[in-house]
């Protein structure tokens, strides 16, 4: 009979490498383990890091006594062999519902006290942890950080609810049926909405990380910075290093009369508190159009038309960059705008073409101001070679 | 002026935008769920926003001054329970069809209705078919208005039937199986044997497209049938005003999906072209049968093929047919009649008037 255990799992750079001479499929690969189908009923856990298995061990030996968890059939240094759950994540299962149905919600609160009863201090679950067998059975997978984490509100949990728009329906049965955990979590969430300018960003070299327990709802997390929403109009950006708080907050400030610069209320070390825009990003938007408007090229070229003029030195604008608000489009990110050289808009010509646009758009510019056209395509643009399909 | 806070599926023509933005008396706020639903920038306005993007919901309704919220469908409905709960608004939620039925219901759905018709204070299904159904479901009779939906009458100019020696059969509507296209196909087929000279157009989009496609080929139809991907508005008026008989050949779909009354019917019936359609749903409250259009059975080749032939042979018919349509229509289905009703219907709940010319349900 084959073994699982001629599978080599190893961290990689990005993620774990796999070695898999054996014909068990993986189905599911995360930060700490790759899982293998061993049967109709079983599957392997394997982990480059022993010590994650032990830990998962220690778990999954704790919570032996709760329904929701998986059996262990095995274990070994790296391994564990464990259910395999033929069935939908809780995330399918709950697909296109827009309120959450009572009896999910009350199973979901049954888990999160019962894990709290077996004293794990993660009571937490994303939603693709949860499957849901056949009579509405749930199971919850990935036990790792049980003991690890500080969980004592489900994060996880609510944030992907949250995504679906289920959280408001989740937290009004919440509110009814366990009203004391109810107000818990309220406290909790209190307790931990942090002034915005003690926002924790980034550990001690600048990388960006944020902390999920923070209340302040997250709205984007990039290379420089983590933008939190703070009221109904404004939202912060934090940045992991101070001197890119200092080249963004340059432009922003000096651009403030420019359409597509968003307002900014006040400055500091490492933020920036500025407008918050809501509307689709334009490739968002332009994936579900049929055609590009002339009115969205000239949109376009006037933003990069007036970067030029106001001494921008990137000329730029990635189509994820512009939001397309209500007030007209704006553009976010110009931390490198008055440092980095770049007379072309390369990133958008690339998007452009990635949508199907770009001639469209460089035939709008041609009609609107040939100067610029001619300027932009004097050399050729570089895009991507397409990908050759392979066999 | 009083606001209503509209919820929509997307920012997008076909989504019942003059019920949300042309109520006499009533301002609005066009919502819908996340910003990827915004999908036509030139209905972008001050107005829009984002369900998801709100956030504190009593600022929010006490900044914009918001009366009443209304969701468009029954899912939506849903949706905002918690919104109405935290900001103790009222809530009004039309019903359009499938919204009516399990037909690809997610889970938790009839049981989350039931919640709705319990905590909401007013319904509008389009029309009284969908109020039954609906009433089946234990939504309390009381709180039910039937508000059919209305076509803008000003552009669609009624002209007398041409009885000429053609005849081209138009039919409209996105290519899914309630629409009963493959049953028109084929009896469009049959008819052929005795009108070789018989055209048959098709205008829509949907998943069927290639199955429908396919169709055409096994039953030989050639150039005398064709399948025109979603057109223009003003593209859509000229095959209207160039078809001698329109048909919608509408059923239940094998999930239980239904109509409420296509609103291409009431267009054609409003420019004057004869009508052929079935018994299903909501249209025997638009067409009556043999006095302003010609109904058949749902979902039977034969009875439709029968009930082509039968127009093509009373061309005698047609006049008096598309007068008394137009006539339905004015009363009836004029879109701006309706949207009087629609705002009458805020009035009655928010002021507790009774404007006493209530549709029947």
């Amino acid at each position: 009979m084959e073994t699982f255990k001629k599978i080599k799992v190893t961290k990689g750079e990005k993620m774990l490498e796999i070695e898999n001479p054996t014909s068990y499929p993986l189905i599911g690969m995360g930060a700490q383990g790759a899982v293998f189908q061993l049967s109709e009923e079983k599957c392997v856990k394997i982990y480059p890091d022993p010590l994650k298995a032990e830990m998962e061990k220690e778990s999954l030996l704790a919570g032996k006594h709760l329904d929701f968890f998986p059996s262990v059939y095995e274990s070994g240094e790296n391994y564990i062999v464990m259910d395999y759950f033929n069935a939908p994540t809780l995330k399918e299962y709950l697909r296109n519902c827009t309120y959450i149905p009572e009896s999910i919600a009350r199973k979901l609160l049954e888990i999160l006290k019962q894990l709290k009863e077996a004293k794990f201090t993660m009571i937490d679950a994303p939603l693709r942890h949860i499957f849901v067998l056949e009579n509405e059975e749930l199971k919850v997978i990935d036990h790792v950080n049980a003991f690890k984490r500080q969980h004592p509100v489900p994060l996880k949990l609510l944030r992907d609810l949250n995504i679906i728009l289920l959280k408001e329906s989740f937290l009004s049965y919440v509110e009814s049926l366990e009203p004391e955990i109810y107000q818990e979590w309220d406290d909790y969430f209190h307790k931990n909405q942090l002034d915005y300018k003690e926002i924790p960003v980034g550990d001690a070299s600048g990388k960006v990380k944020t902390d999920s327990a923070v209340a302040q709802p997250l709205i984007g997390k990039g290379h420089q910075g983590a933008v939190y929403r703070v009221s109904e109009g404004k939202c912060v950006k934090i940045y992991g290093k101070v001197d890119h708080a200092k080249l963004e907050q340059k432009v922003l400030v000096s651009g403030q009369e420019l359409s597509f610069i968003p307002k900014v209320y006040e400055t500091g070390k490492n933020y920036t508190l500025m407008e918050y825009l809501t509307g689709p990003d334009m490739n968002s938007y332009l994936k579900k159009q049929s055609s590009l408007s002339p009115e969205t090229s000239q949109g376009i070229l006037a933003i990069l038309t007036a970067m030029k003029k106001r001494g921008f030195t990137l000329i730029d604008a990635p189509l994820r960059h512009i939001i397309i608000t209500n007030k007209g489009f704006k553009v976010v990110d110009h931390v490198y705008s008055f440092t980095r050289e770049q007379s072309r808009p390369l990133e958008l010509f690339e998007n452009l073409h990635e949508r199907g646009f770009l001639d469209d758009f460089l035939n709008h510019v041609k009609v609107l101001n040939p100067q610029v056209y001619e300027e932009w395509t004097k050399e050729p643009i570089p895009l991507p070679e397409p990908v050759e399909e392979v066999g | 002026m009083r606001r209503v806070l509209h919820l929509n599926l997307r920012v997008d023509p076909t989504q019942y935008i003059p019920q949300i933005r042309q109520v006499p008396n009533y301002d609005y706020i066009h919502l819908v769920r996340q910003p990827k639903y915004m999908v036509d920038k030139t209905l972008l306005n001050e107005k829009v926003y984002y369900l998801s993007e709100i956030f504190s919901k009593k600022d929010y309704v006490e900044k914009q001054k918001i009366s009443l919220i209304h969701a468009h469908h029954g899912q939506l409905g849903m949706l905002l329970l918690p919104f109405k709960e935290e900001t103790g608004l009222p809530i009004v939620t039309s019903i359009r069809g499938r919204d009516a039925t399990l037909a690809n219901q997610p889970v938790g759905y009839l049981e989350n209705m039931k919640k709705l018709f319990a905590e909401g204070e007013q319904f509008y299904p389009v029309c009284n078919y969908l109020a039954e159904k609906i009433m089946d479901w234990g939504c309390p009779p009381e709180k039910i208005r039937v508000l059919y939906g209305g076509v803008d009458l000003e552009h669609l100019r009624y002209r007398r039937p041409i009885i000429g020696d053609t005849q081209n059969i138009l039919s409209m509507g996105r290519l899914v199986e309630k629409k009963g296209h493959h049953i028109l196909m084929q009896a469009f087929k049959k008819v052929k044997e005795k009108y070789p000279k018989a055209t048959l157009t098709i205008v829509g989009r949907g998943e069927l497209e290639e199955h429908l496609r396919r169709l055409a080929v096994q039953l030989n139809l050639g150039d005398s049938f064709q399948l025109l991907q979603h057109l223009p508005k003003e593209k859509v008026r000229e095959q209207m005003a160039r078809a001698d008989l329109f048909c919608a050949a509408s059923l239940e779909a094998s999930n239980g999906d239904v109509e409420g009354i296509p609103n291409t019917v009431k267009e054609a019936m409003a420019i004057g072209v004869p009508v052929l359609s079935t018994n299903h749903a909501g249209i025997p409250e638009l067409i009556t049968h043999n006095v302003d259009g010609f109904l058949v059975e749902e979902n039977s080749v034969a009875e439709l093929a029968d009930g082509i032939e039968f127009m093509f042979e009373n061309k005698g018919l047609w006049r008096t047919y598309t007068y008394q349509a137009r006539k339905k229509v004015q009363e009836n289905f004029d879109q701006r009649k309706q949207l009087i009703q629609q705002s009458r219907f805020y009035d009655e709940l928010l002021e507790g008037v009774h404007h006493g010319n209530l549709q029947k349900n």
